[in-house]
């Protein structure tokens, strides 16, 4: 009798899926466990690079569903400047899972979000949505009307969307201790100030991120139960970290629990996939050429080759799908449309307070 | 007070108007510069005479024939500066949509930015630009009136005909967001003449026209057509007697430096 290994296809092995081609005819990365069909909806939430997957769907033809329309004149420099069309609702950066679970409760009406607000120089901001409009609101009403909008957007968007594309970001998240809730960055980084008493650094381990997503899955079935997830961990090294380990050693630890984790799901839910963006920017194969010179930034050829690598799972080939015109306003005369790479990062804010030290 | 029209053919029911009603108004004086189509682009302006130049002889010989000289604009010889027309992408509705504070969608700095990025969209908005340049004359818009209803026409949903929306509170938008930091502002179409924010009063409709060469070559069958788009001289009177009151009282508070 032949051993399993004799009838397994040539993706299966590392010489002739790997080592016997140039890196970037390195193909059938993700074959899908379920159909994504161009009329259905796919929403698309989760950290900085789940923005590419909405950009790249919207281009490319895919029915992206923007469950939070900018008003229908608004500019398109204007849309990117408040957010407009980055995540599927005004959500701004989702990095954990236990940030979504708190989302999601919010949009299903299980938990109401704590009405607090951050001030600074007259206006008001959104601390679960710190850079949502650049200049932060006229008011406290406004800026909860703003969120209230949003939460209801979203849970518009989990009752009636196909597929739910979440991208997997950071474990290292910051909780209030009196309210019980997370925000999506440190206070006093993108907004608020930082009150070492209340504010708590949580390091996510396996269980605790599992457990919330396990919850989120569990809510978004309970709301539509023909919702399809698709999971991917984005490849985007750490900015910053909190842990006291190096942030090469953190990003390491971060992402292979967030991979885990990934991998769990989709193996326990026939609803739930996983696609390897992670690995196509990560891997070691394709020798860090999709990252920019800081080694942290993805290339704008890395991202077309990850979306190149999706739309090839789903049997289409790149020259199948022609640029498709987005509908967008008409534009003003000054031709300023938003470009794949351009993407809003609040995580991106750590950077700016490192400090140069000495390196031996 | 002396008072200067800029317009498309919706400023062609005012002139018959003015000619009607300016005895009532002895302090004012109104020249009028307007033709047909969208052809605001054709104008040149000339930042050293405070004038504006139009590129165009077919129209030159028409400005000559409503208001004499040499077909320029010299907006040094005037108080104000009317712009009537020219709102061709403009939704009106969408204005309206936008400045209702009922729309609780979004933020005011959206609002604003919406509805600025609107108006940037539309024809008069580059004529509003090019008298900037040679002046800083006061500036007065006129939307193109709401259409008069055809028979059987009707909105195609409650949505697209924007009744629930405040037409006062998306002009007041556009003014506070858009017009007044360039020392314009956008006038109401008199209420007497409204019969809803999407519809004028079928009493104002211009009714039948002579077909234009232009419609004749495209097919049209007849030497007339019914305009549903264009007002008729009833409401011409109505709106330049508001006209030159608005303009009276609104003048001194309508200046780019403002």
């Amino acid at each position: 009798m032949e051993n399993p290994y004799v009838k397994l296809p040539g993706k299966a092995f590392w010489r002739s899926a790997v080592a016997d081609k140039h890196y970037l005819e390195i193909e059938e990365l993700w074959a899908p466990k379920f159909p994504i069909l161009k009329p259905e909806k796919i929403a698309t939430f989760g950290s900085c690079f789940a923005q590419h997957f909405g950009s790249a769907l919207r281009h490319r033809g895919f029915n992206w569903h923007d469950g939070e329309p900018a008003p229908e004149s608004l500019s398109p420099p204007n849309i990117k400047a408040f957010n407009y069309q980055q995540f599927s609702c005004r959500t701004a950066n989702i990095y954990t899972t236990s940030l979504l679970n708190q989302w999601v409760s919010w949009a299903l009406n299980i938990s109401k979000p704590p009405e607090i607000f951050w001030e600074a120089d007259g206006r008001i901001y959104d601390p679960f949505r710190p850079r949502i409009e650049p200049n932060g609101f006229e008011s406290i009403d406004e800026m909860l009307q703003s969120r209230k909008v949003t939460v209801e957007a979203l849970g518009r968007v989990i009752r009636t969307t196909d597929i739910f594309v979440f991208t997997l970001g950071l474990t290292e998240s910051w909780f209030d201790v009196d309210g019980g809730f997370e925000y999506p960055m440190c206070p006093g980084t993108a907004g608020g100030v930082f009150d070492e008493r209340n504010h708590k650094f949580v390091a996510q381990g396996y269980a605790f991120v599992e457990k919330n997503l396990r919850t989120v899955v569990s809510l978004l079935r309970e709301a539509n139960p023909n919702i399809k997830i698709l999971l991917t961990v984005s490849p985007v090294p750490l900015t910053a970290t909190n842990s006291g380990k190096h942030v090469l050693v953190a990003t390491s630890a971060s992402k292979s629990i967030l991979r885990a984790v990934a991998e769990t799901m989709a193996t326990d839910y026939t609803c739930i996939d996983y696609f390897p963006s992670y690995e196509i920017i990560n891997s070691p194969v394709f020798k860090g050429a999709f990252f920019k010179p800081n080694q942290r930034q993805v290339e704008q050829r890395g991202v077309n080759f990850v979306m190149q690598s999706f739309f090839a799972g789903l049997g289409l080939k790149t020259e199948e799908l022609p640029e498709k015109e987005v509908k967008t306003p008409p534009k003003p005369s000054e031709d300023q449309a938003q470009t794949l790479a351009d993407i809003a990062c609040e995580e991106e804010i750590l950077a700016s307070f490192a400090t140069i030290k000495d390196s031996k | 007070m002396k008072i200067c029209i800029i317009g498309t053919s919706h400023a062609s029911c005012l002139y018959p108007a003015w000619q009607k009603i300016n005895d009532n108004h002895p302090d004012t004086s109104i020249s009028f510069f307007f033709a047909g189509g969208g052809y605001f682009g054709k104008f040149e302006a000339d930042a050293t005479h405070n004038t504006l130049k139009i590129n165009d002889d077919v129209i030159r010989e028409r400005f000559i024939q409503l208001s004499g000289g040499n077909g320029d604009i010299d907006l040094k010889n005037f108080d104000a500066c009317v712009i009537v027309g020219g709102f061709f992408y403009l939704s009106i509705g969408r204005m309206a949509a936008l400045g209702d504070e009922a729309n609780i969608l979004y933020s005011q700095q959206v609002k604003k930015l919406a509805v600025v990025d609107l108006f940037s969209l539309i024809h008069a908005k580059g004529l509003v630009s090019k008298i900037r340049d040679v002046s800083d004359i006061p500036i007065f818009l006129i939307h193109d009136p709401f259409q008069t209803q055809k028979p059987g026409q009707a909105p195609k949903t409650v949505e697209d005909s924007f009744e629930h929306y405040d037409y006062e509170k998306g002009v007041a938008l556009l003014n506070q967001a858009a017009l007044l930091p360039l020392g314009a502002r956008l006038l109401l179409q008199p209420s007497e003449t409204i019969k809803t924010p999407y519809f004028s009063k079928q009493a104002f409709a211009l009714g039948k026209r002579r077909a234009t060469q232009a419609e004749l070559d495209a097919g049209h069958v007849g030497e007339f057509v019914e305009d549903n788009h264009h007002l008729n001289v009833a409401y011409g009177e109505l709106r330049m007697n508001k006209l030159v009151a608005e303009v009276q009282k609104l003048q001194p508070d309508t200046r780019p430096h403002l």
